[in-house]
């Protein structure tokens, strides 16, 4: 219980922090209102034909998702890292690659279980800002793989009238798909770095034998037979060419 | 954009806050299977046979007395672990005979929930029993899992 408050507590100073930052970006972005504005009185005096930018590669920037580093305060039993690979095309689409690696070392009172893995993500997210492209605030989707294996060891169970018995369960490897839509903010906190977290709805595409479902798939979190819902907390480093 | 920046923020945290669980255990974790005995024979349910009658395995230490008076009445216990097929000896302080009735079954490890580990689940295939009092046995459910009660119907 202890642990569930300091998790909302950490969850809602995050989360105000990322609001707070957003803050900053304002009087930036009212000033480059004003320039649009007075662009656009310009704009009444003289038609101009809406010409169609060409799709361009406008940066390329790495993330690490540091919500993962929470998971050391209050799930000390899993160990996960994750970063993620973004190609930023017109500040509109966003080709993205991301991978990390998980384990688990579950010892309770009862058993223990060991699982280890790695993950990998390809998707696209679309920038649905127009007016200021060097945040984000939009919509993707991910196509996810994870392998790993896990085992279950001093598995004991007791009985009301019968002997208690001992058990294991030896290491089985599997491969398993995901897709996930996700919905997100981003900001630029300093010039190129980026804060941002996003909202996922994980739909599982892979069946896994319901008699030693996992504890924590690499990438998907707990093995849930339908739809799981994440957040992604993601720090991000863009590097600077190509911009405006 | 601030409001839609403000819808954002609670959606955000209504998501993590709704992927947080609970560390206890909340389920059963040992699977029942029911035993339901039907008196059929009216001297027996003159004497009071389901009022005293009591069951126990060799492998116990202790029985299961029945909580039921009359005709009918029900008695829950767990299977087996350690074997392929259990044992249970029915018997009553009005009768001097007994009824042995084994169920053979197969066993599985199901890793039940993180926080509450593993059960077995069992499925019965069949039954034996011997015929002193007992007149009929009928295997109604034969699967325990934490979500159903297996469930067994014995005829005296």
């Amino acid at each position: 219980m202890k642990k569930e408050v300091l998790k909302y507590i950490f969850s809602v100073l995050f989360l105000s922090l990322v609001c707070f930052i957003a803050r900053g970006q304002e009087p930036r972005q009212k000033k480059e209102q004003r320039q649009d504005q007075g662009q656009n009185q310009n704009d009444e005096l003289f038609v101009q034909e809406e010409v169609k930018e060409p799709l361009q590669l406008k940066g390329i920037s790495f993330g690490v998702n540091i919500g993962r580093f929470s998971d050391y305060v209050f799930m000390p039993d899993r160990v996960s890292y994750e970063s993620a690979l973004n190609v930023n095309v017109s500040n509109k689409f966003y080709g993205v690659i991301e991978a990390g690696y998980a384990t688990t070392n579950l010892k309770k009172d009862n058993y223990g279980y060991l699982s280890e893995g790695y993950f990998v993500k390809a998707g696209m997210d679309k920038n649905l800002l127009k007016k200021y492209p060097s945040d984000f605030l939009g919509i993707g989707f991910r196509i996810g793989n994870a392998q790993f294996s896990h085992s279950a060891s001093n598995i004991t169970i007791e009985s009301e009238h019968w002997n208690t018995t001992q058990s294991s369960v030896e290491n089985n490897a599997h491969s398993f798909y995901w897709f996930e839509v996700s919905f997100g903010i981003k900001g630029e906190i300093f010039k190129n770095l980026y804060l941002g977290w996003s909202g996922l709805v994980k739909i599982n595409m892979t069946s896994i034998d319901d008699t030693f479902t996992p504890y924590n798939i690499p990438g998907f979190g707990k093995y849930s037979g339908t739809v799981k819902l994440g957040v992604n907390y993601f720090i991000i480093y863009q590097i600077p060419f190509n911009r405006n | 954009m601030k409001k839609i920046r403000n819808i954002l923020l609670i959606v955000g945290i209504s998501i993590y806050i709704f992927s947080c669980t609970s560390d206890e255990c909340v389920l059963d974790s040992e699977t029942y299977l029911k035993l339901e005995i039907n008196i059929v024979d009216t001297n027996l349910v003159k004497k009071g046979f389901l009022d005293s009658l009591s069951i126990y395995s060799p492998f116990w230490t202790d029985s299961i007395h029945s909580t039921s008076t009359g005709a009918s009445g029900n008695i829950l216990l767990s299977l087996s672990p350690d074997d392929d097929s259990t044992t249970i000896i029915v018997t009553s302080e009005h009768e001097p005979e007994k009824d042995t009735l084994i169920l053979y079954h197969q066993k599985e490890l199901v890793f039940l929930s993180p926080e509450c580990g593993f059960i077995y689940t069992f499925t019965i295939n069949d039954t034996s029993y011997t015929k002193h009092l007992i007149d009929s046995v009928k295997l109604i459910n034969n699967e325990l899992t934490i979500d159903e009660e297996g469930s067994v119907e014995i005829y005296f």
